[in-house]
């Protein structure tokens, strides 16, 4: 069901502000208002004084710097620690305090790591390069240690620009006047190596020649920048050498660092968002000289708790009442579900479609009683039903309480056994298995009676959209919309003038009863049209025609439950006839793998289909909007 | 020969539904999906949108099943 909801007005003098805000927060039990215009005859919308944007900036620059921290942190086990929960009632200059504090000594260090592991990681990547080419030069490059005045620059060109060289040389040549060597040979197949010597005044203009003409000049690193080409070269395959290694030291004492301070920096900065939104909240107040004033929704049966806590902690000071609502207002309340255990985990399918408007009915529990239903006659094979009820168990355990995965996982695990119970039902054990292992048909065998299936999938549609329909007269009855109401009962009337001509066509009814049903059925269409106004003509027969489609889809549960046994049968019988009996094993069980797997999907989607379009259409009504209390950062996790 | 015949028509009725479906749902889905990229929230919608269509091979599927069971 849908929790009452209830109108809450807090009135307290300004000094009592924040200790109002706080206890709010702890609690979790409150959605606060935005001010609006309406209240502006007696209040204005509270405005931050300076001193509190003041103390927001501080408390929003630590937490940023919290937050990169975390980042260039590993991730772990992140739980944040409990040891700073007190920090939760203290003043923000309290927290503050606490962190900066602590964060001198992790930040530092922190950065540096992360630093000095990007340096690494960046040679790693750019020294292999240098080595290559390094390991290119070598032969061609001369022992140049005495040539202290002169500088040499490597240069690497594609062999098909051999005519460059030429020119560059006779270019040097000149401007060095002779003083110069160019030594050049082929590298490998297509790259031609050269070393220029020249003057070291020279440097300025030869690099300026050289990008004149695009040639790259081959640079080392700044770190073995000074050393000879052979030194260098050496110096660079120790680096290679080495940075795996300060690497992995590094990774570990990041992982210290890690194990040390995540837990706690995680607490701090849970702290800071409340603290960050407990400044925030305050803009959505309302205010007169001397008082603030908080309006929100709170589901009713709350409303004591938080009266009597705001009384007990704060005292007089600060009012809370629940505040009279009208029907405009009402519309507006946000939505929260409040349903047994077993029916919750089907809450997030309907919110899947949209969740119903705040005094709707709630279909979950409904939903909850027919989704499995329908899976199971879908799904209906012992064999099938226990793999993925062993398989959905296991699943749940998995995932954490609460994640849509584990109540999807806990939605399957009733379908499942919905699926064991139609399997006996059927007689279906892996398809056609079932007569082997000695199970027979309870009910009826669905792969030879099809009739019967299909005159079964039909009486549920029945069932199920009258139902709907049913539910539907009831809801606008309640909202005294006459006009839906007289449509509905239109439509109900002349599905049931359909199902009697039907049944006396086929002979199951006297024909006397046909000419009341025909009077049933004009009077019915009559009423529908002119409940429809204008076009009802034209759209009457369709209302009338598209609700008996509806029923017809139900036939999909026959159809994929169908396909799904002759599936198995196809896979069964392989095994027989592919010669072999291992290969035919093999393909036999590769096919009723898929089959399980299409057999936990396929349902799924049909039996939501059936509720979303068939069943929703006839009463459902969305577009609610969810209930978002006021809460501490870590119960929103 | 008849049986051939009838085979055929349940087939055609159910292959003919089928290619109707499929193209109906390809072009749903493809617009659903940007619109799910644009707007997650309106997943359930897109699943609804979807999911009309196939109420067209079910028919066919009905149909066939009728022109089996009812000429056989």
């Amino acid at each position: 069901m849908i929790l009452p909801m209830a109108k809450i007005q807090i009135i307290g003098t300004k000094p009592c502000r924040d200790a109002t805000v706080r206890i709010l927060q702890g609690m979790g039990m409150v959605q606060i208002d935005d001010w609006s215009e309406t209240r502006a005859l007696v209040q204005q919308r509270l405005i931050l004084d300076e001193e509190a944007l003041h103390l927001r900036e501080r408390l929003a620059y630590l937490a940023t710097r919290v937050e990169a921290i975390l980042a260039t942190l590993p991730s772990g086990d992140d739980v944040a620690s409990p040891a700073y929960d007190d920090y939760f009632g203290k003043p923000s200059d309290a927290l503050l305090k606490l962190v900066e504090g602590e964060l001198a000594g992790v930040e530092p260090t922190a950065q540096a790591l992360a630093t000095e592991q990007d340096r690494l990681r960046e040679q790693l990547e750019a020294l292999p390069r240098y080595d290559a080419t390094l390991r290119k030069l070598l032969p061609i490059v001369p022992s140049l240690e005495d040539l202290e005045n002169y500088t040499v620059t490597a240069i690497l060109l594609e062999r098909r620009y051999e005519d460059a060289l030429e020119l560059i040389t006779r270019q040097l040549e000149e401007l060095t006047r002779g003083r110069c060597e160019v030594l050049s040979r082929l590298v490998d197949g297509d790259t031609l190596g050269a070393v220029l010597v020249f003057p070291k005044e020279q440097t300025r203009t030869v690099s300026d020649l050289l990008g004149q003409e695009n040639i790259a000049q081959v640079r080392l690193p700044q770190e073995v920048s000074g050393l000879s080409f052979a030194d260098a070269l050496a110096d660079i395959e120790r680096r290679l050498r080495e940075i795996p290694r300060q690497l992995a030291e590094i990774e570990e004492q990041r992982m210290q660092l890690a194990q040390e301070y995540r837990p706690k920096l995680l607490a701090w900065q849970s702290l800071l968002q409340d603290h960050i939104a407990r400044i925030d909240v305050c803009t959505s107040f309302g205010q007169t000289d001397y008082t603030f004033v908080i309006e929100g929704w709170i589901p009713e049966k709350h409303v004591p708790e938080v009266v009597k806590a705001l009384e007990s902690e704060i005292g007089s000071e600060v009012l809370a009442i629940q505040a009279p609502v009208d029907e405009e207002e009402r519309a507006q309340a946000p939505v929260m579900f409040e349903n047994p255990r077993l029916v919750r985990p089907f809450e997030p399918l309907v919110e899947l479609l949209a969740l119903p408007k705040y005094g709707a009915l709630d279909p979950t529990p409904l939903m909850a009683l027919f989704l499995p239903f329908f899976f199971g006659m879908i799904l209906g094979d012992v064999g099938y039903g226990a793999i993925l009820l062993g398989l959905m168990v296991y699943l749940r355990r998995r995932f954490a309480p609460g994640s849509t995965l584990r109540r999807l996982s806990e939605v399957l695990i009733f379908g499942a056994g919905w699926g064991i119970v139609f399997g006996f039902l059927y007689g279906e054990f892996f398809g056609t298995l079932g007569e082997a292992v000695g199970l027979h048909p309870l009910w009826f065998d669905r792969g030879h009676d099809i009739e019967a299936l299909f005159m079964l999938t039909i009486g549920i549609g029945i069932g199920h959209v009258v139902l709907g329909l049913g539910l539907g007269l009831w809801e606008t009855w309640r909202r005294r919309s006459m006009h839906e109401f007289v449509e509905k009962a239109a439509t109900l009337t002349a599905l049931m003038a359909i199902f009697f001509i039907v049944a006396v066509l086929a002979e199951r009814l006297p024909a006397a009863f046909l000419t009341p049903a025909i009077s049933m059925l004009v009077v019915a269409l009559a009423i529908l049209i002119y409940s429809m106004g204008a076009i009802g003509f034209l759209l009457a027969p369709i209302e009338v025609l598209g609700t008996i489609g509806n029923i017809l889809s139900y036939l999909r549960i026959a159809a994929i439950g169908l396909s799904s046994v002759y599936l198995a049968r196809v896979a069964n019988d392989l095994v027989g006839s592919l010669g072999s009996v291992l290969v035919g094993l093999i393909v036999a069980a590769l096919l009723h793998a898929l089959n399980i797997a299409l057999g936990a999907f396929s349902p799924t989607i049909q039996s939501l289909r059936l509720h979303y379009v068939e069943f929703f259409g006839k009463f459902y009504e969305g577009g609610g909007q969810p209930f978002r209390p006021f809460q501490r950062s870590s119960a929103r996790r | 020969m008849e049986l051939g015949l009838i085979a055929l028509g349940a087939g055609l009725a159910v292959g003919l539904a089928a290619i109707g479906t499929g193209y109906a749902q390809g072009r749903i889905g493809s617009a659903g999906a940007g619109a799910i990229a644009e707007k997650p929230e309106v997943t359930g919608t897109i699943i609804l949108l979807v999911a009309i269509p196939e109420t067209m091979v079910i028919l066919g599927f009905a149909v066939a099943a009728m022109v089996i069971l009812l000429l056989r």
